[in-house]
């Protein structure tokens, strides 16, 4: 009876976890309509600039945390452990604060590995931005706290992402694999919009496929490291704050702050730049991840499942 | 924490209703307006949004008034210090109320701007941004001085700051270059500087800066409120 009755909890989960997979990839049905619209691919050239197609993109962003909502009256199921609260305590601290400084120093060392790759024959008195500490010092706080302001958006991904999808996975099936699972489902999500030339643009090599395993890839590895944050504080806020960083504060803004103008303009891009900035900022994303990863996979403590 | 933030929905009803019905009206006339307009009345639209959306956050600040003015009875104050929760719980769920209504407020702007932009209007993200942040700096300092002295001396210390702010510019439009407002683009000018266009170095750092010395005041803010409402429980009536 009672192997029966955990069955048919599991069964219910899976059910909760697909009709939210559904909802959430919902609003993507657009992009074809959208496309034919707009007359080219929605996240390049003009139509990337458009009002319309940001407008569109932060409906997409809130669409995780319409679904969870939607699944959650939809399956009858309560809204508890929603993971709303900001659990504010000494010990959670740090992980607020990991949020902010992992995902900054990503793009630091991303924005340093370019300068390993590309940049090596600049002389270093020419390398760095002068005005660091007058310029690109403002504009990189003023970058961060965008993203606390728009806390909206990216609350609307993370109260889908690790305020439902994680735990449900979690309950399913074991940690590693819930990690991997997560992160392929969050990735595949992105694939509309990446056969639009989000994030890689459309010129790299094996489009549409090889944006679409970068993503998943990108998305396994900081599923595991917001899942870390998400459990250890049982709140989605801190991994709301990273991807708001993230996303508000990545490679390009590095190395924008970092380098001296002369030193960009020396710069040849080279073919397929878009792809290759995202195979780099991938190296530091792994470090963490793994790292996040092993970690979170050893916990032990009392109440971690 | 949770029942007493549901405390301050219940007992605050009516206060949220009507928030809600004026950011509805609201909301509905900068969408026509943003749908209808030809692009030459742009900047004055900018203006006039720029307008409502200080309206609309002084209609949070309204609401706020409220969360701590419901609550100033010596009864209530009693029962709730005498719970788990205690004074502390009471102060934070103040706190924790003002700052949902405020992020509410941004996150329902923020789309409101979306959809306005989408029509063509100019995007005022960071005007929300500095109206969101200006907000909780004044509500860290006004609501020590509302909990330990009461409601009516924390609006008149927050009406203080913000007639401060008036008379600075005041001064400013005497002595300082306002070129930009006598010159033939000034309706340009004015909302250019409300949806952040061309923003100079001191703008970048008060952007940059505001958030953190907002948030940190904001926490601070409440450590001394826990520490001072028992204090102005004192004074309370009934």
């Amino acid at each position: 009876m009672t192997a029966d009755n955990a069955r048919s909890d599991k069964r219910l989960e899976l059910v909760r976890l697909i009709i939210f997979c559904v909802l959430s990839a919902l609003p993507f049905v657009a992009v074809p309509f959208l496309r034919e619209h707009y007359g080219e691919p929605i996240c390049t050239g003009e139509a990337a600039n458009s009002s319309g197609i940001s407008l569109f993109l932060t409906i997409g962003m809130i669409s995780p945390s319409v679904a969870n909502i939607l699944t959650r009256l939809i399956t009858r199921e309560d809204f508890k452990d929603c993971r709303l609260g900001l659990n504010l305590k000494q010990e959670n601290v740090k992980y607020y604060v990991a949020a902010f400084a992992v995902k900054i120093a990503e793009a630091f060392a991303g924005a340093l590995l370019v300068w390993g790759i590309f940049l090596r024959d600049v002389p270093l008195s020419e390398l760095f931005n002068k005005d660091f500490f007058s310029m690109g010092l403002p504009t990189l706080l003023a970058m961060i706290s965008f993203a606390l302001t728009g806390i909206v958006m990216f609350f609307g991904e993370e109260f889908g992402w690790r305020g439902y999808m994680m735990p449900k996975l979690l309950k399913l099936t074991s940690k590693p694999a819930a990690l991997i699972i997560g992160g392929i489902i969050w990735g595949l999500w992105h694939a509309p919009i990446i056969v639009q030339g989000h994030n890689f643009g459309l010129d790299y090599p094996f489009f549409p496929w090889l944006g679409i395993l970068l993503m998943c890839f990108d998305c396994t590895m900081e599923n595991c490291f917001y899942t870390l944050l998400s459990e250890r504080t049982k709140s989605v806020f801190p991994a709301v704050i990273c991807h708001g960083v993230n996303n508000q504060c990545g490679i390009s803004v590095a190395i924008t702050v970092l380098f001296s103008e002369a030193a960009l303009l020396s710069f040849e891009m080279p073919q397929h730049f878009s792809i290759i900035l995202s195979l780099i900022i991938t190296v530091p994303i792994t470090v963490v991840g793994i790292t996040s990863f092993v970690l979170f996979c050893r916990d032990k403590r009392k109440g971690s499942r | 924490m949770a029942g007493l933030l549901y405390k301050e929905l219940v007992l605050n009803k009516k206060a949220l209703l009507l928030t809600s019905g004026v950011a509805a009206v609201m909301t509905v006339y900068i969408l026509l307006m943003s749908a209808t307009s030809i692009p030459e009345d742009m900047s004055e639209l900018t203006i006039i949004f720029a307008a409502i959306y200080f309206i609309m956050f002084f209609m949070v600040g309204f609401l706020q008034t409220e969360f701590f003015r419901k609550d100033e009875s010596f009864k209530w104050c009693g029962f709730v210090t005498s719970t788990p929760k205690a004074a502390r719980g009471q102060v934070q769920c103040k706190y924790y109320a003002v700052l949902i209504a405020n992020v509410v407020m941004l996150s329902w702007l923020s789309l409101v701007d979306s959809v306005a932009a989408a029509f063509g209007a100019s995007s005022m993200s960071t005007m929300l941004h500095v109206l969101f942040w200006g907000q909780l700096l004044i509500n860290a300092i006004e609501f020590p001085f509302s909990l330990r002295f009461g409601v009516d001396k924390g609006t008149n210390i927050k009406m203080g700051l913000v007639l401060s702010l008036v008379l600075a510019a005041i001064i400013y439009g005497l002595f300082g270059d306002i070129s930009f407002l006598t010159s033939d683009d000034a309706v340009e000018n004015i909302a250019k500087f409300f949806s952040g266009d061309g923003m100079g170095l001191l703008g970048m750092w008060f952007i940059g800066l505001l958030p953190w010395v907002a948030l940190a005041a904001y926490i601070l803010s409440c450590k001394l409120s826990e520490k001072l409402y028992l204090k102005g429980v004192e004074s309370y009536d009934g």
